[in-house]
């Protein structure tokens, strides 16, 4: 990968010259996303011989700063991981806002603080002003970029090999860009796959801000629904915990140069982030008022989600759960109203069970109907126990074809 | 030549999550922590008196005893020990001040945060 970009960045150098004197860009002299970064930057006027980013004014910055202020503390914990990756090597990683305008820097005292001028909070790193770069040309192609040395459309830029990756919020609208730039290639690569890890942390950071702005709504709204609601959300928020703590021994790993185990470990951050995404979706669902759209909907699926989610709370309940359904069977239903309906019922006999107790739910046809049971049976071996601790709640949807 | 005796310090982590408890282990261990681990509040009550921790990570939602319960029987057996709260309770200053806890973080903590935390308790139990 190191030979690669030297290759690259050999070409990429002698680009640069051609354009500096003909204004023309070379297409066999540059990897695709880089020859489009600079069509780009060229049609929007960046200079290619400027040694600096421009910048905004400190009052202007500050304003910002205030504006980002959830994205730039979801961020604040990635920083420190990425940078202590990246250990004593020169490095500097960045967050920019959507518009590719630097919301906060970290790195060694050389870089940050050296001699050489560095892109700092307020810097305008958007293609139009400072060229192809990790941030700017991150946001422009909407996917990670890695920019090495010479690649760089601006001269002041080729000490550095930039990766980039934007981030989205839950509507996947961009909000912001994370970055790492280093002046050894091979260092990128190491730092590569945290880069990508921690930037999807900091996606489940802001998801897990909306959740407790959630909470508080649902407080307010329906309070009888709050307590179960916010015992799930902190059991959701548990994967998030265990994602943010295996990125930070990896991270501590790659700092020591254990690199086999440390992507093991960065690989395993990623699952436990999808996990959080995927819970934190559905709690989403749960929590919301709304109603949604009657369609086809996996019931089974949906159950089987739920009682992901119900782990921990059966587990404290030290009761058991049986999931009786042999294949998956799909219903037409409001999805938001089937999961809420389903987490009520899963709840109701949650209330009528004791220590010990098992509840058998049963997804079945019936046939002739057209309708689907869904069934939550505590105790159904039992048979000779009190009928308040026998009670089987029945729900029906019509069966979707 | 005077020889200065080197103590390790003791935690222990009481969660139920299983990745999360084995992390923190081994963080808490390169910190130059001796850890043990209790996956319930059950086994936390058992491993304070068996290990006799300085300091106790308490979760809150655990099988068996919740960290508020764990934390209620030890004051009330009158074990000394620092104890920090780290749960995703939503009104967790509330809950550390009704149950008069000085040290607690919110889940999602970062680790410096958490560290910050324990030395503070571990600071406390030597005055």
């Amino acid at each position: 990968m190191a030979q690669r970009i030297s290759s690259s960045s050999k070409n990429a150098w002698e680009a640069g010259r051609l354009y500096r004197s003909t204004r023309a860009i070379s297409a066999q002299l540059l990897r695709s996303p880089i020859h489009r970064a600079w069509e780009r930057s060229h049609l929007q006027g960046a200079n290619p011989r400027a040694m600096q980013a421009e910048q905004l004014s400190v009052r202007e910055t500050e304003q910002l700063l205030e504006q980002n202020r959830d994205l730039i503390n979801a961020a604040r914990p990635y920083f420190r991981m990425l940078s202590q990756a990246a250990g004593q090597e020169r490095h500097a990683v960045m967050l920019g806002d959507r518009n590719a305008i630097v919301l906060g820097v970290m790195g060694d005292d050389q870089t940050i603080n050296g001699p050489e001028p560095f892109p700092n909070s307020g810097s305008l790193l958007s293609e139009g002003i400072a060229g192809a770069n990790g941030i700017g040309t991150s946001l422009a192609e909407a996917g990670y970029v890695e920019i090495a040395a010479t690649e760089h459309f601006i001269e002041g830029f080729h000490p550095f090999t930039c990766q980039g990756i934007p981030l989205y919020n839950e509507k996947r609208e961009v909000t912001g860009v994370f970055s790492i730039s280093v002046r050894r290639p091979e260092v990128g690569q190491r730092l590569k796959e945290i880069l990508l890890c921690a930037s999807h942390g900091i996606e489940a950071d802001l998801m897990v801000a909306n959740l407790e702005k959630d909470i508080r709504q649902v407080l307010a709204a329906s309070p009888d629904d709050y307590q179960p609601l916010e015992k799930l959300k902190q059991d959701l928020i548990q994967s998030h915990q265990a994602a943010r703590l295996k990125l930070e021994m990896s991270s501590r790993l790659v700092a020591r140069s254990r690199l086999d185990y440390a992507l093991q470990l960065v690989q395993q951050a990623e699952q436990s982030i999808q996990l959080f995404r995927r819970r934190a979706n559905l709690w989403h669902d749960l929590a919301s008022s709304q109603r949604g759209i009657v369609q086809s909907i996996c019931i089974t699926d949906k159950l089987d989600d739920l009682i992901d989610l119900l782990k921990t709370e059966i587990a404290i309940r030290r009761v058991e759960l049986v999931p009786c359904w042999t294949e998956p069977i799909r219903v037409l239903a409001d999805h938001k109203e089937l999961i809420r309906q389903l987490l009520r019922y899963f709840l109701k006999s949650f209330e009528q069970m004791v220590e010990g107790d098992s509840v058998a739910v049963r997804v079945e046809k019936l046939s002739m109907d057209g309708l689907v049971q869904v069934s939550f049976s505590i105790n159904p071996e039992l048979h000779l126990i009190k009928e308040s601790r026998q009670a089987t709640l029945v729900l029906t949807f019509p069966l979707a074809t | 030549m005077p020889t200065e005796k080197l103590e390790t310090r003791k935690v222990l982590i009481a969660d139920d999550d299983d990745d999360s408890r084995i992390m923190l282990s081994f963080i808490l261990e390169q910190e130059g922590w001796a850890v043990s681990e209790a996956r319930d509040g059950k086994e936390a009550l058992e491993k304070v008196m068996q290990n006799q921790p300085d300091v106790l990570v308490l979760d809150n939602r655990m099988p068996e005893l919740t960290g508020a319960e764990v934390y209620q029987r030890l004051k009330a057996q009158g074990v000394k020990l620092g104890v920090v709260f780290a749960t995703a309770y939503e009104d967790l200053n509330q809950l550390a001040q009704a149950l008069n806890i000085a040290h607690f973080v919110s889940k999602p903590f970062d680790i410096p945060e958490l560290i910050a935390c324990i030395e503070a308790a571990y600071r406390d139990l030597q005055r």
